[in-house]
C-alpha cells in the first residue's frame, strides 16, 4: 500500500526555521490530509517542503523511497504542487498550460518523453473527466476565479501524480465552487488512490473533507488524527486563541462555531 | 463564455485547428518579411524595379556592374542586416520577458544597450579598447564587450541566494541610469569631434553592416537558436509561475541562467554592430504574443519574425522619410512601430 511517511522534518527560509522536526503518522493513499492552524504556523511551508521546493532536513519517504536530496526532475514524477494562485495576464488557453506541465520535463516521462498529441489526448480526458472540456481552448485571463482554481487542479493531475498537495484550493471560491473543487479532490484522491494533503483555513471545509488533520502552530505538529478528535474547543481555543463550540449540524457534519477570540 | 459543453474531441479538434492557424501566420509573417526584404533592397537613390532586383540577386554574374555593386555589396548587406538584428534582438526580448516575468523587459530597458553605448564612447573618446583587436573592430569589440559583460553581471546577480525575479530587473533599471551617466560624463569631456561620433553610434545605423559582421551574427544566431528551441516547453511552463514550474520538474534557475546567456550574446552582437536600437527587443516579443499567445513554440519564432519585419520595414522608411538622406534607423523604429503597434493593441482588444 502507498505511504508517504514523514520524520523529524525541518523546514525554513534562508537561516530562518519555519517548521522543526516535524513527524507525522504516514500518510496513506486515497485518504485526504488536510493541513490546519492560525496563520504563520507553517502549513504552507511544510506543503511547500514536501514539493521539495525548500531545503529540507529530516526525512519524507514515499513507498520507501527517500525524496529528500531528490533532484525536483525525479521528484515531479511523484509528487505534485498546488500553489495558491495562477499568475495574471499570461496569454495560455487551458490546453496550452497542460501540454506545457507535461512537456516542461521531458525526462519525467520516461527517457523518451510524451509525444505532443499523447500529451494533447492525456490532457483533454482529464479535462472531461473534471468536467472542464468546453474551456480547454480558452484563455487563462478569461476564466472565473473558481474556473481558474480548476485549470490548477488540472495543471497539478495531469501529469498523473502519486502525492497532490494543494495549498487553499478553495480560497477566493464562492460557496459552490469550494464545495465543487473539494468534491473532486475526495473523488480523485479515492479514484487514483493518491495520497492528497491539503491546507485548508475553512475548518468546516476540512471537518468534511478530510479524513485526517494535522493541526499545526507556531512550526510544530499540534495535533494530528480524525477530524473529531483534532477539532476540540481546548485545542481550537489554545492553538487559534478562540472561544469555539464545535457541534453536528442537522445532517451530521462537524461544524466549528468560533465565538469570541480569547484575549492575548 | 459559451453555454453549450463542448465534448474533448470538439476540443481537440479546435486545438488542431488552432495549431494550423498558428503556422499559416508564421508562415505568413514570414512571406511578409521576404517581400519587405525585397522592398529594402529596391529602395534607395537609384530606383531599381522589384523584378531587376530578384535578377541581380538570382544571377549577381550577368547584372552590369554598378547595379550589382549597388545591389550585392550596399544594400543587401544593410537589408539582411536589419533583418538579422531584429530577429535576434526580439529573440533576446521574448525570452528576457518570459524568465524574468516582466513585459517591460527587453535588452534596452535592462542596460544593454546602455552598456554597449559605455563601451563605444570608451573606445571613441578615451580609445580604450580591449587588446589584440583590430582597430576596425575595436568600437563593435568594445560595444559587445561592455553588453555582455552587463547581463552577466545580471546574471552573476541572479545566481545569488534571495535574489528574486524583481531584484533582477530592478538591478537593470540601476544599470541603466549607471551606463548613462558614465556615458554622459565621457560626453561632457569629449572632443566636439568625438562627441558627434558618439551621438551617431548611439542612434543605431545599419550603414555599418558589412558581409563579416552578418556573417558573425547570423553565426550567433545559429548557435542560440537551437538551444532556445530546446527550451520552448519549459519556458512556457514558466508563465504559470515559478513555483509551479518546479513542481513540473522544471530547474527554474538553470534556465533563466542558460536564457541570459544567450540573450547576452543576441543583443551584444546585435548592438555591437548596429548601435542602439531599442524599440524591437520591447515590441516584438509583444506583437507575437498578441498574434500567436504564449506556447513558446509558436511564441519565439513568432517574435523573430515580428522583430525582423518591423526592422526591414524600418529600413525601407529609413529611406524614404527624408528623400535623398539615410536617416538613422535607430530613430525610424520607433516612429514606425510605435503607430503599427497600437494598432495592433487595439484591433486585438476590439476583438477579445
Amino acid at each position: 500500500m502507498r505511504r508517504l511517511e514523514i520524520q523529524g522534518l525541518t523546514l525554513g527560509y534562508g537561516r530562518r526555521t519555519v517548521l522543526r522536526e516535524a513527524s507525522l503518522a504516514p500518510l496513506e493513499a486515497g485518504a485526504i490530509t488536510a493541513l490546519v492552524g492560525p496563520n504563520g504556523a507553517g502549513k504552507s511551508t511544510l506543503l511547500r517542503g514536501l514539493a521539495g521546493l525548500l531545503p529540507a532536513r529530516g526525512s519524507v519517504r514515499l513507498d520507501g523511497q527517500e525524496m529528500v536530496g531528490l533532484p525536483l526532475e525525479r521528484r515531479a514524477r511523484h509528487i505534485a504542487y498546488m500553489p495558491q494562485s495562477l499568475p495574471q495576464g499570461v496569454a495560455l488557453t487551458v490546453l496550452e498550460t497542460l501540454l506545457g506541465a507535461l512537456k516542461a520535463s521531458p525526462g519525467g516521462f520516461g527517457a523518451s518523453g510524451i509525444s505532443a498529441r499523447a500529451a494533447a489526448e492525456r490532457a483533454l480526458a482529464l479535462l472531461e473527466r473534471l468536467g472542464i472540456a468546453h474551456l480547454a481552448l480558452v484563455g487563462l485571463d478569461r476564466l472565473s476565479g473558481g474556473q481558474r482554481q480548476m485549470a490548477g487542479l488540472a495543471q497539478a493531475l495531469v501529469r498523473q501524480p502519486e502525492v497532490l498537495l494543494l495549498d487553499e484550493p478553495t480560497s477566493a471560491l464562492d460557496l459552490r465552487y469550494q464545495l465543487a473543487v473539494m468534491q473532486l479532490v475526495q473523488a480523485l484522491t479515492r479514484e487514483r488512490a493518491l495520497v492528497t494533503v491539503v491546507v485548508l483555513h475553512d475548518l468546516g471545509l476540512a471537518a468534511r473533507f478530510a479524513d485526517r488533520l494535522v493541526m499545526l502552530s507556531q512550526g510544530a505538529v499540534r495535533a494530528e488524527g480524525a477530524p473529531e478528535e483534532t477539532l476540540t474547543p481546548a485545542l481550537l481555543a489554545e492553538v487559534y486563541g478562540v472561544s469555539a463550540r464545535v457541534e453536528r449540524c442537522s445532517l451530521g457534519h462537524l461544524q466549528v462555531l468560533a465565538d469570541d477570540p480569547l484575549p492575548a | 463564455m459559451t453555454a453549450l459543453s463542448v465534448s474533448a474531441a470538439g476540443a481537440a479538434e479546435g486545438y488542431r485547428a488552432l495549431l494550423w492557424r498558428r503556422s499559416a501566420l508564421l508562415a505568413a509573417l514570414a512571406l511578409l518579411l521576404a517581400g519587405s526584404l525585397l522592398l529594402d533592397v529596391a529602395t534607395g537613390p537609384s530606383r531599381l524595379g522589384l523584378a531587376d532586383v530578384v535578377d541581380v540577386l538570382l544571377h549577381p554574374a550577368a547584372a552590369s556592374g554598378p547595379v550589382r555593386v549597388i545591389v550585392w555589396d550596399v544594400r543587401l548587406p544593410y537589408a539582411v542586416m536589419a533583418v538579422l538584428v531584429g530577429a535576434a534582438l526580439a529573440l533576446a526580448g521574448a525570452e528576457m520577458q518570459t524568465v524574468l516575468n516582466n513585459p517591460l523587459a527587453s535588452p534596452f530597458t535592462l542596460g544593454v544597450s546602455s552598456a554597449a553605448s559605455l563601451g563605444a564612447a570608451l573606445a571613441i573618446v578615451l580609445g580604450v579598447g580591449v587588446p589584440w583587436v583590430p582597430q576596425a573592430w575595436l568600437l563593435s569589440g568594445n560595444a559587445f564587450l561592455f553588453a555582455f559583460g552587463s547581463v552577466m553581471l545580471l546574471r552573476a546577480l541572479s545566481r545569488l541566494r534571495g535574489a528574486g525575479v524583481e531584484a533582477l530587473v530592478l538591478f537593470g533599471i540601476a544599470l541603466v541610469f549607471a551606463f548613462n551617466a558614465a556615458v554622459a560624463l565621457l560626453q561632457f569631456v569629449a572632443t566636439e569631434q568625438a562627441l558627434q561620433q558618439l551621438v551617431f553610434w548611439s542612434m543605431g545605423s545599419l550603414a555599418r553592416a558589412t558581409w563579416p559582421k552578418i556573417g558573425i551574427l547570423a553565426l550567433a544566431l545559429a548557435v542560440v537558436i537551437p538551444f532556445i528551441a530546446r527550451a520552448a516547453w519549459k519556458l512556457t511552463a514558466l508563465r504559470l509561475g515559478e513555483e509551479r514550474a518546479l513542481s513540473f520538474g522544471v530547474n527554474a534557475s538553470r534556465l533563466r541562467d542558460g536564457a541570459l546567456l544567450r540573450v547576452s550574446l543576441l543583443s551584444a552582437v546585435s548592438v555591437a554592430f548596429v548601435g542602439t536600437i531599442g524599440f524591437v527587443g520591447l515590441v516584438g516579443p509583444h506583437a507575437a504574443r498578441l498574434l500567436v499567445g504564449e506556447d513558446h513554440r509558436f511564441f519565439l519564432p513568432a517574435a523573430a519574425l515580428c522583430g525582423a519585419l518591423l526592422l526591414s520595414l524600418s529600413s525601407v522608411a529609413s529611406k524614404l522619410l527624408v528623400p535623398g538622406l539615410l536617416v538613422p534607423i535607430g530613430i525610424v523604429t520607433a516612429l514606425v512601430g510605435v503607430p503599427v503597434f497600437i494598432v495592433l493593441v487595439f484591433t486585438r482588444g476590439r476583438r477579445a
